[in-house]
């Protein structure tokens, strides 16, 4: 990204808000919240314009900004009984969530005991990948060590997780906590 | 349970911070993924025109706001563009100097004298660990010579290094970069085991209802029978903080005695005589024996009070830098550049680094 693009800040509005509101609005179900969010996206993105080139994808980092920033907010209002009862009775698939919450509780009790013995640059990359949610670019840059590197060990962490686990449960629900 | 009050539950431990880091990500991505199955749409193109119109002004009103020059920031030319660069270009530039007095110092460093971890007996006796050392054992190694009567070892632990020792009573702990950590040679013969911190210290207690544990520190001491817990308090600072993992402590402070219980911790301000008792988040509080930095919206001071220690730098800050939270899991064994770098990035706050001291420019 050259420089001229990277002031080319209006360009990057129109190309990414409504992608951005559409992703917001399934967070925070009103019109209202969503589009201050995607505002306050924006507004953040121009503090740190100077900061852009060192950014890889700019449409995901977006989407990363506005998501924390509408997480944020949920929580703020989750805290009050009232918001909380209406996000709840107005969400359409309550079902399959907690089904699939129940699933995680009970399989993350049993991964976290198994990640535990894994080697330890293994157990440190998997760790900041499905726990941090770092892409294994950012993962390579933190620890110094190849993108290459860094796929093949987390492909391995998983692959020995798998093994061991898939001897008490069945692989469908091993799926909901990799993928 | 219903599956809604269960939902509703969830929810509710959600918003009151009372979910690890992991399991409040878990139910973001569950949140986003099954919303996704509701497919939202505008009523019309006017409808969307509205919206992103409305977004528009106030991304301009909000942009204005801060900066002194008034200038409309969505011209939709490359001429105009180029117009905005130079201006903002400019103004970006004078907005970086900070002057003296909006400074403020948030942590200071320390005179070491010694870069390896040192092993000091009231006897006399002075041990340098050779830098690779990372556990002491002494219940079963004689690192320490025969111990004589009455002396107490004084373990010092210099930046960014940090020890897990085993007392010998069979009590483990860790003790993090710059504390300070004392305790008798017959720790495990007496009434009462007694140590002394001055610092940070992780302990993993041995049960023995016998021989209470008695861990010292500047301002309070904490009474344990076997049980897990972070105690932080340094000389120079005034509170103690004591984070509870497992098991059951109690906390005394100027004559008052408080009982902790696990994923609770308490934090004395010594001059103003206030007890605060909170959640804590395990991670964070913990992770530091463990080789990494965890942040969970954690306020960007602390963050750098944290580091401060760690690297022994002094950090200034411009004192216009307030509620910056950062979160996210940082490996300790970092170049101090590169930890400043991701933070940067993070907070959208500029470190720069003198010697060894590091000053925070918004």
């Amino acid at each position: 990204m050259n420089n001229q693009d990277l002031f080319d800040f209006s360009t990057l509005y129109k190309e990414h808000w409504e992608n951005l509101f559409k992703q917001i609005i399934r967070i925070l179900p009103d019109e209202d919240e969503a589009s201050d969010v995607v505002q306050q996206t924006f507004v953040d993105l121009w503090d740190i314009r100077e900061k852009l080139s060192e950014i890889r994808s700019i449409r995901s980092f977006l989407f990363i900004m506005a998501r924390n920033i509408a997480f944020k907010r949920l929580k703020q209002s989750l805290r009050e009984e009232t918001y909380r009862n209406n996000f709840a009775n107005n969400y359409s698939s309550t079902e399959s969530l907690v089904d699939d919450w129940l699933v995680y509780k009970e399989l993350s009790t049993l991964i976290d005991h198994e990640v535990e013995h894994l080697p330890s640059k293994m157990k440190e990359m998997f760790i900041l990948s499905r726990f941090e949610g770092l892409s294994y670019a950012e993962i390579a840059q933190r620890l110094g060590k190849s993108d290459k590197t860094v796929k093949k060990q987390i492909s391995n962490a998983i692959k020995i997780l798998k093994l061991k686990l898939s001897a008490k449960y069945s692989t469908p629900l091993l799926l909901i906590l990799f993928f | 349970m219903s599956d809604a009050e269960k939902f509703k539950k969830i929810l509710r431990d959600y918003a009151e911070e009372k979910l690890s880091p992991s399991d409040e990500k878990k139910i973001e991505h569950l949140i986003v993924k099954h919303a996704a199955k509701n497919r939202w749409e505008w009523e019309n193109e006017s409808h969307k025109k509205q919206l992103e119109q409305k977004i528009i002004s106030g991304i301009e009103q909000k942009i204005r706001k801060d900066k002194p020059k008034k200038t409309r920031l969505f011209y939709y030319s490359t001429a105009a563009a180029a117009i905005l660069v130079i201006t903002f270009g400019l103004f970006w530039k004078i907005g970086k100097t900070p002057s003296d007095e909006n400074t403020v110092i948030l942590a200071q460093a320390k005179e070491l004298s010694s870069e390896q971890i040192i092993v000091q007996s009231s006897n006399g006796d002075i041990t340098e660990l050779a830098s690779e050392i990372n556990i002491l054992d002494l219940q079963n190694s004689s690192v320490l010579d025969q111990p004589k009567p009455n002396a107490t070892t004084t373990i010092q632990i210099p930046q960014q290094k940090q020890l897990n020792l085993i007392l010998p009573d069979g009590t483990k702990v860790w003790l993090n970069a710059g504390t300070k950590f004392e305790f008798s040679s017959k720790l495990s013969k007496e009434d009462k085991r007694i140590v002394k911190v001055d610092g940070e210290a992780y302990f993993e207690v041995t049960s023995d209802k016998q021989h209470p544990f008695i861990v010292n520190t500047h301002h309070s001491n904490v009474e344990v029978t076997g049980t897990q817990f972070n105690i932080k308090s340094y000389a120079g600072e005034n509170f103690v903080e004591t984070a509870l993992v497992e098991g059951q402590v109690s906390f005394n402070t100027n004559n008052k005695t408080y009982k902790i219980s696990p994923g609770r911790k308490i934090t004395a301000h010594v001059d103003k005589q206030t007890i605060q008792e909170t959640a804590f988040d395990i991670a964070s509080e913990t992770s530091w024996k463990d080789g990494y930095f965890t942040f969970n919206q954690t306020d960007l001071f602390d963050v750098m009070s944290q580091v401060s220690k760690w690297y022994n730098i002094t950090v200034k800050a411009n004192k216009y830098i307030n509620k910056v939270k950062i979160g996210g899991t940082f490996p300790k064994d970092l170049p101090l550049t590169d930890l400043l770098k991701d933070l940067s990035l993070l907070s959208n706050v500029e470190f720069k680094i003198e010697g060894k001291e590091v000053i925070l420019i918004r």
